[in-house]
């Protein structure tokens, strides 16, 4: 333990939030094993979206730090490989900073006003301060004339406001100190600090703040002056970026410092996708106040605030940024286009087709490259002088839900709260590969403009929750990647959505289903005035396809087999319904569907013969398969949709129903949920084989249906209560009321989500709670409600779970772990947790121990780290010799480890059966061989 | 009254294609020159000259061009200007050259109108010429002779650049400067650099640099080859100079480049463009470039460096601030002067109108367009008949208006008429009952006899041309009413009249007396300071306007200066009387009390016509001269039954032996009310007869004018009369509104002073409004990037307390923006309470016939109008012109014919789609 956490106390500032020094570590893997009680444990989140903020180059550019809500991911520029998270629990972080004084120091500031530094390279604190307001950016500049580095907040309390800070450790010897440079009632967007801080930029929404240090030669803290200069704009300020134009003659040795004249070139980019650029702005400013002090026309005095107008972008520009020499500067917006302008000549060059709009832009250190973050969770590394990608790096692309889309606190606006932004995700798990989900995700999020109720899901995503990366993304749908996204009114093109995600029990194949309906205002053509024949109409050019795929191996994708448009047709009308609910038999290659048309249809591969001869593809030798309808079931309670009157659908969209197969795929539970009170569904049991109708139970009140699965004999449903129904013994076990409070009681919203997990007969229940949010100290937070996801996992048996626990955030899917017991949750930010029995251990699923347990090749944090080491210890053959010198070894090259890939271990420890193994000498020298190979070149340096 | 809305006259402008100023900056600091004109080179061939000063922009003169000539450029040189024994130096005088598709310039005559003189030599089609830069004045001593002479150079299409020397004000080919080039590629341009160095672009894509002095090239720059897929060659449109000697160029890439003027490397290329780049200008100071493009777009680009530190080069850099499409077509000319109240660039194109933008303060005022419609409307109607006669360029058409109880039927062309000559039409007069048809051009004037259609024909006319008496080179006609006289203004701004007999019998033809009768106008003296043509010049006495009362007895013309010279009849018409009568010794029968007057008509014939004669209105000398020029000129009719009846008996004296040539002398002593108009928009009366102004006039000075009149910036192109119901309502209209104005009661008092204490006060709010460059109004603070400033030391703890923020905009005057709104306010109720403008965009017009205001809203009007004495409209627009039809008892009918600018560009070719739309 290195730690060394300055323990005195600011002189004045701090008062008596005193800094602790904790040794974190120790304290959580404490509280960590004190829950050790229960049965069930809740592994730490994995993957989230990005936090809306620039990731940051190492200084080298080797390494690209990306935060995300409660960790900060260090990824490899070369290789867009995970290197090393540092973690801070359960705190929300709001900004990063790198050290400028020591290149491998990183400060993160939390939400609850806790700035700490770490190093990065051995992932270890060295540092913790409370400055006890709530930091929203942070900047670290190293001291003017020393080797320290002062801090720059950009703070939120009553107002918002800047700081410096001199936060210094114990090490350092020397008191810390703040100041306060900046104060304002406005909403700061962001913060700019150019050269050491001797000039700082805040943007607002419609107003830019120039500050400039007065007397540069003082350097303490306490002599930081500043002059700030307020201008306004007329525009919504988007995203800001300013460069300082150092003077050609400053090779001369001549401090920067110094310098009387700042030439700050500021580039803006407003909500109409202008970008204005005002250059050598400082000193216009200066002309102007002269020309109003000496009462002479400020007219000619203000010509240097007429800005050039850059205006390509048709939509707000997203982000936008100053080449390092100057010259060049690069922008992005929602166009999904980067735009580089030169300045000198007035053309731009583009790079269209980014798959998703532009979030932010970085460039690197040396220039020689941009980080570009896209609204699909994902940062492209480009190179700058071909525009070639070098690296991607990719989070869980699935929705977000941001937290200003929450329910609000005002109860006027709650009635009209669309709680469809929450639908499940579709997500299974890959039969063949458990620690690969797939799962349905939209191109593009983009912060700034947001669809209702959500962004249409039309990629398919394989993530490795074990390596914690994207392993493919396909397109399950049309799309518009390489198209325009807009159409001729500024209406954005809507990619179909979609709905369910299943695959076969072998995991060859794969089912989806998508649907796509023309949005309202394209319907407006045939516009009549009467807005039900409208809506039919907008109805009955709806589109739904189920698509079954095949694994294709080579490829590592999923090749389209068949593709069944209008799965349930409602034959006399010939409107194409919605599907409730799509299973996988897990006994057989089949899949089952239900929908509007309350038909249960069964999906069957056929092998496709031609007089009898099996038809084999071109390019294998297998025959070629078809997908087609086995059979279909046909429910005696759906209505007789002929004579129900000139508008079916509304009687069409009252029923809900849902499926479930019992774990040997004899059983077919169908779930139909009732109408009113007197009609309050039914639950038929069919025989999978023959679709035959076994029974049906109707004494359930299935009005409010939500979810239904099968946990061995039992059934169980979930509608405002848990129902457990005995198949064996036909009749109710138990019924627990569920509560969710703040959502109201409509029939539609299917919140609460429900799987079983045959492999230890449990089943969990996750259901969303919405409540006031009391302690978010930000201003704008307390009018949402806060939402938190209330976990419970039961035993059949037993009405009272096993084990319950509360997730923040929604849960959007929750799915059971094919490996191993327990069950993976992906919630609203795109994070996946595990929960999972105590004896399996805790964490995520690691990949194999039998690997290489030592050295984790992907480095997690060191919690569990160490945590890995012991649980796989016994199981090594390796002597204790061995593995000492191994550590030795392992020491000394412990700032540049070597990234040694599973695959590569693989490769020693699998070449044959274990009879077939070399000795364990030749298997160690091979090992060593490869952990002890040179530290590349670029680590060296 | 009956409204035809009418939009089916075709009625084409021209396309812009060459503009130039008369000066790029003021000789005199501080202040603009008198003499500053514009001149438009349209593609009709039509050169016109504007007057910008005073932001009226006036357009003072048409050259009238003709069939198959366009006017492709323009450039203006002055003469030296003299010093005269006091030592107040005169401007020298103003000469305007113009280039077509022929292998000559020619030099125009500012105060005919007409061409001056051709130059000579044997090279091919001119496609560009330049002026040489004036000899800078060093201390007082005038260079005279070869040094001070401005030289042409003209660029070819074979790449011959030929010197002109415009010495003693002559046109003459001086020498070549380099004769065709191998490949014969075209001089797209050409730029004096200095005195003695000439820049040509060519269509090879190079620039050539030429010494004047010994036509050797001093350097020839290549622009390389083409971008990738298009054509290899890069043509350079446009080259200028920069003051510090830099050289930008403009190209067919889209591209400006900027070369050194010593080294004559290139410095920069930026791109604005995405189509060629047609012209270029450059500010004064050096750091502002507009250039106008294929692509419609205007761009900026600004220098970095500021004007006045010394030229290190390497800091200097141009950027593109922006661009903007103020034209719907290709821009294809720009000019721009830099003077003390206008600082402005003038664009125009194919759309035809000519934007005015600010150069100096360009990003803080906003364009403003100038008018596309002609001043004068080219509409002329016959009541009595129903015809209305329009014209444009070689023709004339004429429809029949059928009235509203037969409005199905739309109006029909029933005759066309294209003029055999060459030349365009100056202008058409056509007698109220539609017989006789007057077409002027540049050349002779035209009369025609319109046979209205005998039953059975058709409605189409039959038209019959009749003998005129030759008159060299004509302005203007007028008809009286009743077809017997024709007034003919010529380019030498003589007044003709001509005697026109109507037989009334059907089969007898109009006959026109072969004696044309002279009319002289009083000599002026005060005029000559402004004029363009130096201290001689003649340019103010340029007749613009004429008019005959309705009983034609009294005839009126204006000029450019502002005066206003009056006619009257003398005699009574008596068939019997001699047709032509001259006496040829009239001096010495001079009567005393008249003899002041007839002083100079002595020794002139006085020619008498079927007894009667013209005399200058012998209280024509007071009538004031009018600080501006006047835009209109219109006789009030006179109410029915106040026409003098004819003299008892026998109205005709007969000669005698003592008098061979008698004639009577009794002229009209019913008095008669002019109504002038001027380009200010103030409206006078005069009681011509007595030469003063009306009461009315006197009772209503122009601070009585109704707010929005006063906010007017476009001039009244015409009037219309009603005199029904006890009222004296005037009509008057511009090309974007329509007033009302009666003039048999007085405009509202209380409202006028307030208006009048509102326009004093808020001549500031307006000039604060309005800009400063002449240029369109300022830019509102909601659309400027930045708004204001200031500047905070950041106190401990109370921000802002002491700081002030500073409009980046504002002039210092403080503006009282509550009373401003609250004006505004006033002038939206109002124009809510008539139902005005609010009506424009509801107003569907089919194409063809107008609609009748719907009775709701004309009781609105009427009892709006019966409130004050004024009301207006902004619903039509734009307006080419009103025409009454209808005879003279029925209730007033009009047709108030529009040209929206959709239609016209219509017509126009091809636009450049850009790879945004």
């Amino acid at each position: 333990m290195q730690d060394q956490t300055g323990e005195s106390k600011s002189k004045r500032h701090y008062g008596d939030t005193a800094i602790e020094a904790v040794p974190a570590k120790k304290s959580k893997s404490q509280s960590s094993k004190a829950k050790g009680k229960a049965s069930w444990a809740l592994s730490p989140p994995v993957g989230g979206w990005f936090l809306p903020q620039d990731p940051v180059f190492s200084v080298d550019e080797k390494y690209l730090f990306q935060a995300f809500d409660t960790s900060v991911c260090i990824y490899a520029t070369e290789s867009s490989l995970l290197v090393n998270s540092i973690s801070t629990g359960s705190r929300f972080l709001t900004g990063i900073a790198l050290s400028t004084s020591t290149h491998d120091h990183i400060y993160l500031a939390t939400s609850d006003g806790i700035v700490s530094l770490w190093n990065w390279n051995d992932n270890t604190r060295i540092a913790r301060w409370d400055i006890g307001i709530n930091i929203h950016q942070i900047v670290a500049r190293t001291q003017p004339g020393t080797t320290q580095d002062f801090v720059y907040c950009h703070e939120i309390g009553k107002r918002h406001a800047i700081s410096v800070h001199a936060l210094r450790t114990k090490a350092q010897a020397s008191p810390m100190e703040s100041k306060q440079i900046f104060k304002t009632n406005s909403t700061v967007i962001g913060i700019e600090v150019l050269l050491h801080g001797k000039v700082v930029i805040a943007a607002c929404r419609s107003s830019i703040f120039i500050g400039k240090r007065l007397h540069s030669y003082k350097t303490e803290l306490q002599d930081f002056e500043y002059v700030w200069r307020e201008f306004q704009v007329s525009n919504r300020i988007t995203t800001f970026n300013a460069y300082l134009r150092l003077p050609q003659s400053s090779a001369r040795t001549a401090d920067p410092l110094l310098e009387q004249r700042d030439n700050v070139d500021l580039a803006i980019g407003d909500d109409q996708g202008v970008i204005h650029l005002f250059e050598d702005l400082l000193s216009s400013l200066v002309r102007i106040e002269k020309a109003s002090k000496s009462k002479s026309a400020i007219d000619a005095a203000s010509d240097g605030l007429n800005p050039k107008r850059l205006h390509w972008h048709r939509e707000a520009v997203g982000s936008l940024k100053w080449s390092k020499d100057g010259n060049y500067l690069i922008s992005g917006g929602f166009e999904t286009v980067l735009v580089i302008w030169q300045l000198s000549t007035g053309t731009q060059q583009t790079l269209p087709h980014l798959t998703a709009a532009v979030e932010s832009i970085v460039v690197s250190p040396l220039g020689a490259s941009y980080a570009v973050t896209l609204a699909n969770n994902s940062i492209v590394i480009l190179s700058t002088t071909e525009l070639q990608a070098k690296s991607n790096i990719v989070g869980v692309q699935s929705r977000r839900v941001d937290h200003e889309q929450m329910p609000r606190e005002s109860s006027s606006s709650e009635q009209s709260f669309d709680f469809a932004i929450f639908a499940h995700v579709p997500m299974v798990i890959d039969p063949k590969k458990p620690t690969h989900m797939l799962l349905s995700v939209p191109s593009s999020q983009p912060r700034q403009r947001r669809y209702k109720p959500y962004a249409p899901q039309s990629y398919l995503q394989t993530f490795d929750i074990a390596t914690q990366q994207y392993v493919s993304r396909q397109a399950l749908t049309r799309n518009n990647a390489t198209d325009p996204n807009t159409g001729p009114e500024r209406t954005l093109i809507l990619e179909p959505n979609t709905k369910f995600i299943q695959a076969s029990a072998d995991g060859e194949w794969l089912a989806t289903v998508d649907e796509w309906i023309p949005p309202q205002p394209d319907m407006g053509f045939i516009e009549e005035g009467v807005p039900e024949f409208n809506e039919e109409e907008r109805i009955f050019r709806r589109e739904v396809y189920l698509k079954i795929w095949r694994r294709d191996e080579k490829k590592a994708s999923w090749t389209l087999q068949t593709r069944i448009d209008a799965p349930h047709l409602l034959q006399g009308l010939g409107i194409s319904t919605q599907l409730h609910d799509l299973v996988s038999d897990p006994s057989q290659s089949r899949f089952v569907s239900i929908g509007e048309d309350q038909i249960v249809r069964f999906w069957k591969p056929k092998t496709r013969r031609k007089d009898g001869v099996i038809v084999r593809g071109a390019d294998n030798g297998e025959g070629l398969v078809n997908w087609s309808l086995e059979h279909a079931a046909t429910l005696s309670g759906r209505l007789d949709i002929l004579d129900a009157g000139p508008l079916p659908q509304n009687a069409l969209d009252s029923r809900k129903s849902l499926l479930a197969f019992s774990s040997d795929g004899s059983v077919l539970a169908v779930a139909v949920s009732g109408t009113s009170e007197s009609d309050t569904g039914v639950l038929h049991i069919l025989d999978a084989d023959t679709g035959s109708i076994r029974r049906s139970v109707s004494e359930l009140d299935l009005n409010n249906l939500q979810c239904l699965a099968i946990v061995g004999h039992h059934i169980v449903v979930v509608t405002d209560c848990i129902v457990l129904w005995d198949i064996v013994v036909d009749e109710l076990v138990y019924c627990n009321p569920l509560a969710m409070p703040g959502v109201e009681r409509r029939g539609g919203n299917s919140l609460a989500r429900l799987v079983s997990n045959e492999r230890d007969g449990t089943f969990a229940v996750a259901y969303p709670q919405f409540q006031k949010n009391i302690e978010s100290k930000s201003r704008g937070a307390r009018y949402f409600k806060k939402a938190s996801t209330k976990v419970s996992v039961y035993d059949p048996s037993n009405p009272k779970p096993q084990w319950t626990t509360t997730i923040p955030g929604v849960l959007l899917s929750l799915i059971a772990a094919k490996d191993n017991t327990g069950y993976l949750a992906l919630d609203a930010s795109a994070s996946i947790r595990r929960l999972s029995p105590k004896t399996s251990g805790s964490q995520l699923i690691t990949p194999p121990p039998e690997l290489e347990p030592p050295i984790v090749a992907v480095r997690m944090s060191k919690v569990e780290a160490e945590e890995t080491r012991d649980d796989s210890a016994e199981e090594t053959a390796l002597s204790g010799n061995v593995l000492r010198a191994f550590e030795d070894l392992l020491r000394n090259a412990e700032n540049d480890k070597p990234v040694v890939r599973p695959e590569q271990l693989q490769q020693i420890f699998e070449a044959g059966p274990s009879h077939a193994l070399p000795p364990v000498k030749e298997l160690l020298s091979s090992v060593v061989e490869l952990y002890a190979r040179k530290p590349r070149a670029d680590t060296a340096a | 009254m009956d409204i035809h809305r009418s939009r089916f006259v075709p009625y084409q402008p021209s396309a812009i294609n060459a503009l130039a100023f008369s000066h790029a900056h003021p000789e005199i600091e501080g202040e603009d020159p008198h003499s500053l004109r514009l001149a438009v080179g349209r593609a009709n061939g039509n050169i016109e000259i504007w007057n910008p000063t005073q932001a009226t922009w006036l357009l003072e003169k048409t050259f009238w061009g003709g069939k198959d000539r366009s006017v492709e450029g323009l450039t203006w040189i002055q003469e030296p200007g003299q010093t005269d024994g006091s030592g107040v130096l005169t401007s020298g005088r103003l000469r305007l050259f113009s280039i077509g598709y022929s292998s000559s310039v020619t030099e125009w005559d500012l105060s005919t109108c007409l061409p001056l003189q051709h130059s000579t030599g044997n090279h091919s089609e001119v496609w560009c010429f330049a002026a040489q830069p004036k000899q800078k004045l060093s201390g007082g001593s005038v260079v005279g002779g070869e040094q001070s002479q401005q030289n042409l150079v003209a660029g070819c299409a074979d790449g011959t650049l030929v010197i002109l020397s415009t010495a003693d004000n002559e046109l003459r080919f001086a020498k070549f400067l380099s004769r065709s080039t191998a490949k014969k590629s075209r001089a797209l341009t050409v730029a004096y650099k200095d005195r003695h160095v000439v820049l040509a672009g060519f269509a090879d894509s190079t620039i050539r640099v030429f010494d004047t002095r010994n036509s050797n090239v001093l350097r020839s720059i290549s622009l390389g080859s083409g971008p990738h897929g298009g054509p290899k060659e890069i043509l350079v449109w446009k080259l200028r100079c920069l003051p510090n000697g830099d050289i930008v160029s403009g190209d067919s890439t889209g591209d400006i480049r900027i070369y050194d003027g010593k080294t004559f490397g290139q410095l920069q290329r930026i791109s604005g463009h995405e189509a060629d780049v047609l012209d270029l200008v450059v500010s004064k100071d050096g750091t502002t470039i507009f250039s106008g493009g294929l692509d419609r777009r205007t761009c900026i680009y600004t220098c970095s460096r500021k004007s006045g530190t010394s030229r290190a080069k390497r800091n200097e850099q141009w950027r593109k601030v922006s661009h903007k499409r103020y034209h719907e077509h290709d821009v294809k000319a720009l000019a721009s002067y830099e003077g003390h109240d206008l600082n402005i660039v003038v664009s125009g194109g194919i759309d035809t109108q000519p934007i005015v933008l600010p150069l100096r303060r360009s990003g803080k005022e906003l364009s403003r367009g100038l008018a596309t419609l002609p001043r004068d409307p080219p509409l002329v109607s016959a009541p009595e008949a129903r015809l209305m006669v329009s014209w444009w360029n070689c023709e004339v058409r004429i429809w029949r208006i059928k009235g509203q109880q037969d409005a199905t039927e739309r109006p029909r062309v029933v005759a066309r008429l294209a003029l055999k000559g060459e030349e365009n039409i100056a202008s058409v007069a056509i007698s109220r009952d539609g017989e006789l048809l007057a077409i002027a051009t540049a050349s002779e004037v035209k009369l025609f006899q319109l046979l209205h259609a005998t039953p059975g024909l058709g409605s189409a006319l039959q038209i019959r041309k009749l003998d005129m008496p030759r008159t060299n080179g004509d302005r203007l006609v007028r008809f009286t009413e009743d077809g017997k006289w024709l007034a003919i203004i010529t380019a030498t701004n003589n007044v003709q009249l001509a005697r026109v007999t109507r037989p009334t019998k059907v089969e007898g033809r109009p006959r026109v007396l072969p004696q044309l009768l002279s009319l002289d106008r009083l000599r002026r003296h005060d005029s000559a300071e402004t004029s363009p043509l130096g201290p001689l010049g003649s340019y103010d006495r340029s007749i613009t306007h004429a008019a005959f009362s309705t009983d034609g007895c009294i005839f009126a013309v204006s000029d450019l200066g502002g005066h206003v010279d009056t006619w009257v009849i003398e005699g009574h018409e008596d068939p019997t009387a001699p047709e032509i009568d001259i006496d040829d010794d009239a001096s010495v029968s001079m009567t005393s009390e008249n003899d002041s007057d007839d002083e100079e008509e002595a020794g002139a014939k006085r020619t008498t016509l079927l007894g009667q004669r013209w005399i200058r209105n012998p209280n024509g000398h007071v009538l004031p001269r009018l600080d501006s020029a006047p835009a209109l000129l219109s006789f009030q009719p006179l109410p029915k039954g106040s026409i003098s009846p004819e003299p008892n008996g026998n109205p005709a004296v007969h000669p005698t032996r003592h008098n061979p040539h008698p004639h009577s002398r009794d002229i009209p002593d019913t008095e008669q009310h002019l109504l002038v108009v001027t380009t200010k928009n103030q409206i006078y009366q005069f009681e011509v007869l007595a030469g003063r102004l009306s009461e009315w006039s006197k009772r209503n000075p122009p601070s009585t004018y109704p707010a929005q009149f006063g906010k007017l910036d476009d001039v009244a192109k015409g009037c219309i009369w009603d005199l029904a119901d006890q009222h004296q309502r005037l009509w008057l209209y511009g090309e974007k509104w329509l007033f009302m104005f009666d003039l048999a009661r007085d405009l509202p008092l209380a409202e006028g002073v307030s208006a009048a204490k509102k326009r004093k006060r808020g001549s500031n709010v307006e000039r604060a409004a309005r800009g400063h460059s002449g240029a369109g109004d300022a830019v509102p603070e909601s659309e400027m990037p930045v708004t204001k400033v200031r500047k905070m030391l950041r106190a401990k703890d109370d921000e802002s307390s002491k700081t002030v923020w500073v409009n980046v905009h504002d002039e210092g005057g403080d503006v009282g923006s509550d009373e401003d709104e609250q004006d505004k306010q006033k002038a939206l109720t109002k124009l809510r309470r008539t139902g005005g403008v609010g009506d424009a965009s509801r107003a569907k017009v089919d194409e063809t016939m107008g609609e009748h205001a719907d009775t709701a809203e004309i009781a609105e009007q009427k009892r709006q109008r019966a409130h004050d004495g004024s009301w207006h409209t902004f619903k039509y627009r734009p307006i080419l012109g009103i025409v009454p039809v209808g005879g003279r008892d029925d209730a007033l009918e009009v047709v108030v014919v529009e040209r929206p600018s959709w239609d016209i560009l219509q017509d126009l070719p091809p636009r450049f789609v850009g790879s945004h739309e």
